[in-house]
């Protein structure tokens, strides 16, 4: 073969290849030479993080470089996503013009004297934002704001968090967004009455998604008759007057769309309520309160619809329910409750969620005796195995909490649940049943207690190809592994 | 209804219609041909590469044609490739640069995306210098550049 010529010299098939790449590692690429230098260099700033490392929680690792101001300027035609604070702005000169997602953030009730205007100055600098996800300041926000904020033409989701704003403000933003697809709304000062609402605020056909915290939900509400996903977080310990208000507004007001509903802190006869008048509940999520029964018993109604369950710190709850729904909903593909007892699996039916994607629910084998760890871990590794469209599966000890929610189960000779332990991930205990998850991407066993070997380690790399994040301990020596693996 | 195409190296291959035209190149000639029995030809493709694109052409004679989705999500995308392709993707590296060519050239975008699909999983975890070496790219940047870009990135590896 004379005079081959290099398809990866030629900027189109770069081109393709580069559609494969992870943006996040389109740097090394962008090193080997011209042609791939032009190629990848867009998707290198693609997304720029420019934000310090004193951000919220959540934010960035510590030490993550940014780039050097002059690079930024150089690129920042190729910005689409910029994700920026308070001290962004006096360190950058931020000429982007054509971004989609502005993610702008604070130390919360920070002083920041600027904010608004340099914020304001941004918006109107891009007239493709798609996205805005921004925190307000001590400050109250400013009209020029909310102006350019509701006049970007492309507008369709926007998270704003601790902003104090007028009621006439707020009348601006509401009825300027109306395209606006999603809304999320926390931590929100409106001195504003429900009257104001009913004659001030126009109706959003095209909202699809809202989340309120500390405002007057229902008033809001219905003015959304397209709402597809309503989101209650409220963390106060005033109890929840609002979600009485929504139990109500949705027996009056027909929502067609309504299929998720995600609320924190409810009593159970207002969400059963709730739960009664969607006409299909594809998607729960709880926080921090019970799914008691008349809760239940309206889920059940639902069960062959419901794709995606949530129970976080939702105590207490018998095993006996939520093993229930892994045997009730053929069409669940998210699952995520506190526990479930192994010893209630193995009495129970086969699970009918084939297609379940992610199984976040702790798993307790009980104390007594290696036997029975290892034939309790036996009988639920085989229900796992069924799953073959499973990508993580989180059997961890997050949250533990004696509750006292199984002891009306017959089989109590589980004991005291606080001593109990999770599934033993060994082959010895049938853990090679698991060869049918090929498409398993986490594995999260942490704060469970573990005594692999070396075999039962190299079982998992040589037959679980495609996991990238282990976390938990394997064994007593204290081998701890969390890892992003290739 | 069978097509006769002529590789570089004057070797005939038959193959039906419908295989031929998932090159679009091909796809076209045919119509702008219209009704003849004489044979397409192929200069800037070896018999023996030739005859790789078919056995893929046969293969996935059924599959729907892909169609230009303007929402290409990138997230969404998929670096998966079926165990089949993968079989048939495990050549030497100067037979994935033929591919790869051939690919463009007749324009069968799945094999296009295939072949770019495995350059991407083999660059994965790659320094510069060993992407080069891997494919024979001459780094043509001088030591200035070379510097200067690996400053201007800098802050972008490892995220």
């Amino acid at each position: 073969m004379s005079n081959v010529h290099n398809p990866l010299l030629l900027a189109e098939v770069v081109l393709v290849v580069a559609n494969y790449v992870n943006p996040k590692e389109a740097a090394t690429p962008s090193r080997v030479c011209r042609t791939w230098y032009t190629v990848f260099r867009p998707l290198v700033w693609q997304t720029c993080d420019i934000s310090d490392d004193r951000l919220r929680p959540g934010g960035k690792p510590l030490g993550q470089r940014r780039p050097r101001p002059k690079d930024m300027v150089k690129n920042a035609h190729n910005i689409r996503e910029l994700i920026c604070n308070g001290s962004s702005f006096s360190n950058f000169e931020i000429t982007c013009s054509r971004l989609k997602t502005l993610r702008s953030h604070n130390v919360i009730y920070a002083s920041r004297p600027q904010w608004w205007s340099q914020l304001t100055q941004l918006l109107v600098q891009n007239d493709q934002l798609e996205t805005v996800d921004f925190d307000g300041t001590r400050e109250a926000s400013t009209l020029k704001f909310w102006e350019a904020l509701v006049s970007r033409p492309a507008l369709k989701y926007v998270r704003m968090n601790s902003v104090n704003m007028s009621a006439e403000h707020f009348a601006i933003f509401w009825n300027g967004c109306r395209g606006l697809r999603r809304m999320e709304l926390y931590d929100i000062n409106v001195p504003c009455t429900s009257e104001f609402i009913e004659e001030q605020l126009e109706t959003l056909p095209g909202l699809e998604a809202i989340t309120i915290s500390h405002l007057a939900a229902t008033a809001l509400l219905r003015l959304c008759p397209g709402l597809r996903l309503f989101r209650w977080q409220n963390y106060d310990m005033g109890g929840n007057g609002q979600l009485q208000m929504l139990a109500f507004l949705l027996e009056r007001q027909h929502f067609p769309h309504l299929e998720s509903l995600q609320v924190t802190r409810v009593e159970d006869l207002e969400l059963a309520t709730c739960l009664g008048a969607m006409d299909r509940v594809k998607e729960l999520v709880i926080e921090g309160s019970p799914l008691g029964l008349q809760s239940f018993d309206a889920l059940e109604r639902n069960f062959a619809k419901l794709q995606r369950i949530s129970l976080e710190y939702v105590f207490p709850i018998p095993s006996k329910r939520i093993l229930v729904l892994l045997e009730s909903c053929p069409l669940l593909k998210y699952i995520r409750a506190p526990k479930l007892k192994a010893s209630a699996i193995v009495l129970g039916k086969p699970w009918v969620c084939q297609d379940l994607e992610e199984f976040r629910v702790s798993i307790l084998v009980g104390v007594s005796g290696k036997t029975t760890i290892r034939r309790g871990s036996q009988a639920v590794f085989e229900r796992l195995s069924k799953l073959t469209r499973l990508t993580h599966l989180d059997i961890g000890f997050h949250y533990m909490q004696d509750d006292n929610s199984d002891s009306d189960d017959s089989d109590d000779s589980d004991g005291d649940i606080l001593a109990c332990q999770g599934l033993d991930l060994t082959l010895e205990s049938g853990f090679s049943q698991l060869s049918t998850l090929k498409n398993l991407e986490e594995l999260d066993f942490s704060y469970t207690v573990q005594d692999m070997s070396a075999e039962d380690v190299k079982w998992i790399r040589d037959n679980l190809k495609k996991l990238q994040v282990v976390k938990g301990i394997c064994n007593r020596h204290g081998e701890y592994r969390d890892q992003p693996q290739n | 209804m069978p097509v006769t195409l002529t590789s570089l190296d004057d070797v005939k291959f038959t193959v039906d219609k419908e295989v031929a035209e998932r090159s679009i190149l091909i796809k076209n000639m045919i119509e702008d041909v219209g009704e003849s029995d004489s044979p397409i030809p192929l200069p800037n493709v070896s018999s023996a590469v030739l005859k790789k694109v078919i056995e893929y052409c046969e293969h996935h004679r059924n599959d729907p044609v892909q169609v230009q989705d303007e929402t290409d999500d990138p997230r969404k995308r998929s670096n998966d490739i079926e165990e089949w392709d993968m079989k048939f993707m495990t050549v030497d590296q100067e037979m994935l640069f033929e591919i790869i060519l051939a690919a463009n050239y007749l324009d069968i975008k799945p094999l296009l995306d295939v072949g770019c699909k495995t350059v991407a999983n083999i660059i994965k975890g790659k320094t510069p210098e060993e992407i080069r070496k891997v494919f024979n790219i001459v780094n043509d940047f001088t030591p200035e550049e070379e510097a200067q870009i690996k400053k201007e990135n800098e802050w972008a590896e490892d995220r």
